[in-house]
């Protein structure tokens, strides 16, 4: 059978189809991790295991310290990153000349977002830890997820500001006003969308990661909540790493639990910042 | 008669391409200047010159000398205020996209004018461009559910609202329908009486109608420029009476 005698209503059924299949395979895997994790894990998590300090070296007690920590870390990396990294996106796509060094920096800082998390931690451990004198704390902590995530911040930023039609900046222009002007009443409100979808990648990962945490924050067992930037935290995936390989006798339950914790702690992290996107794309008149 | 503006020896290239070659002429003041020509003679880069526009193209390098009264267009560095001055509309309207109130406060809010005068100016510019009985009642609604000739009233209103000099258009009919493009040309005939207007039109039978003196360009250079009636019954010009006539375009 010739490609161009095929029907064309028979090559679009079999294109949904096939299309179909390959999503399906695509989302079961992640629906039955999500699956797993809630069936393993549901029957330990009460709200005794959500509110006190763990107990018996890790054995018993809830993860309370840990959800704290992670929480704090999701909210500190968000705060440094955020600003730091929106004000280069801008400075990059608005105001850098369009030249061959601008270009470089932007390749630099897209290839950055490749660097395995590993290194970040390492590097948080030389800089912030060591070198700044901050020790192991929520200061260097967040700051070494903060580095990590800048990247991702620049580029999705970047591509939501690239994505505002130059038209709008032109009549924006046209009629005397600044560039910042414009940046900040023409182009800013209408890339917020793409900004914040940079901004709950960000909290995902912050949230997930551990390896940029071992060095420079994480605290195997310290059940009682920081008390100054100086402090360490305990953190959920490095609590859920310490049970899982350091501490004999924890049953596989406690560990779903605190997987689910996480998972559940992430995406309503998550979930405010996408009802918010949510929220200005009603508001969107373009 | 006043001139408005007063342009010498004018040229403009981008790269190595020329836009525009020695070109002098004046605006009067109060006149409908039209300026008719086919693509790539330069009409376009004209106006973009006279509000510099050209600025966001880097690549425009410019020698002459454009005058306003005593500013002088080329060399000013306040250009926010030329442009306050100088207003622009494009071929395509582009509504900004935030509400119509909004969009008609934009450049004198820019410019830091009170609240009070703000209010003010919305009613008065929008009544000027001929849009205020339409859009009285929903003036917080957003601008881009307007129709395409709504739209390119608002923008002439929003260009309004800062009380130019000159209003520059560039094509301000090309994609509206024959109503709406009546509409906008009866609002020029009322506009000029307070400002000197600039129509670059590809539709010559448009500047016929609404403008005092035509200019004909042909590849970045002035052919000729009279009185609108004398331009089109009696071009001086060979290439101007053929171009009139339809004859290339």
């Amino acid at each position: 059978m010739s490609f161009r005698k095929q029907n064309p209503i028979n090559q679009q059924k079999r294109a949904t189809f096939g299309l179909g299949l390959i999503t399906a395979i695509v989302v079961i895997p992640v629906l039955l991790i999500l699956g797993v994790v809630f069936v393993k894990g549901i029957s330990v998590i009460d709200w005794n295991f959500l509110t006190t300090e763990p107990t018996n070296g890790l054995r018993d007690g809830g993860v309370f310290p840990a959800i704290v920590g992670t929480l704090i870390l999701v909210v500190g990396a968000v705060a440094w990153s955020v600003p730091f990294g929106i004000a280069t996106a801008i400075y990059l796509v608005e105001y850098s000349p369009r030249s061959r060094a601008a270009n470089w920096i932007r390749l630099a800082i897209l290839n950055l977002a490749g660097v395995p998390s590993v290194v970040y931690g390492l590097f948080g451990l030389g800089v912030f830890v060591i070198a700044l004198k901050f020790g192991a704390s929520i200061l260097a902590g967040t700051l070494t997820l903060a580095l990590m995530n800048l990247p991702v911040i620049v580029t999705s930023t970047a591509e939501a500001l690239k994505a505002v039609p130059d038209r709008f900046r032109e009549a924006s222009l046209a009629l005397g006003a600044s560039k910042w002007q414009t940046t900040r009443h023409v182009v800013l409100p209408n890339s917020i969308q793409g900004i914040l979808t940079g901004i709950i990648l960000e909290i995902s990962r912050a949230g997930g990661e551990t390896a940029p945490i071992l060095f420079t924050v994480a605290a195997f067992y310290l059940p009682r909540l920081p008390q100054s930037i100086f402090d360490q935290v305990m953190a959920l995936p490095m609590h859920l790493f310490a049970i899982s390989t350091q501490v004999p006798n924890i049953g596989l339950d406690v560990r779903y639990a605190v997987a689910l914790t996480l998972l559940f702690l992430v995406l309503g992290v998550n979930g405010i910042a996408i009802f918010m996107r949510a929220k200005i794309r009603k508001n969107r008149i373009w | 008669m006043v001139k408005e503006i007063n342009i010498e020896n004018l040229s403009v290239s981008y790269g190595r391409k020329k836009a525009i070659v020695e070109l002098s002429l004046s605006v009067e003041k109060n006149e409908i200047l039209g300026i008719i020509g086919p693509t790539t003679s330069g009409k376009t880069t004209l106006l973009t010159i006279l509000n510099r526009m050209i600025d966001t193209i880097p690549s425009a390098s410019i020698s002459g000398s454009v005058l306003m009264g005593d500013i002088d267009i080329l060399k000013t560095r306040n250009i926010h205020n030329l442009r306050r001055s100088v207003g622009m509309i494009f071929a395509l309207p582009v509504a900004l996209p935030m509400s119509i109130k909004e969009n008609v406060e934009y450049g004198p809010k820019m410019a830091g004018e009170p609240k009070r005068e703000l209010r003010k100016r919305v009613e008065e510019s929008l009544v000027q461009a001929g849009l205020w009985d339409e859009v009285s009642d929903r003036l917080d609604s957003p601008a881009l559910k307007l129709s395409g000739g709504q739209q390119q009233r608002l923008c002439i209103a929003r260009a309004l609202a800062l009380k130019p000099k000159v209003l520059l258009l560039d094509e301000p009919c090309s994609g509206l329908d024959p109503i709406s493009t009546a509409r906008i040309e009866d609002t020029l005939g009322e506009l000029k009486k307070e400002m000197t207007i600039v129509l670059v039109t590809n539709n010559p039978h448009q500047a016929a109608r609404v403008a005092d003196r035509t200019a004909f360009m042909l590849e970045g250079e002035l052919v000729e420029l009279s009185e609108t009636n004398t331009l089109f019954t009696n071009p001086s010009d060979k290439r101007t009476k053929e171009y009139i006539e339809g004859k290339f375009g």
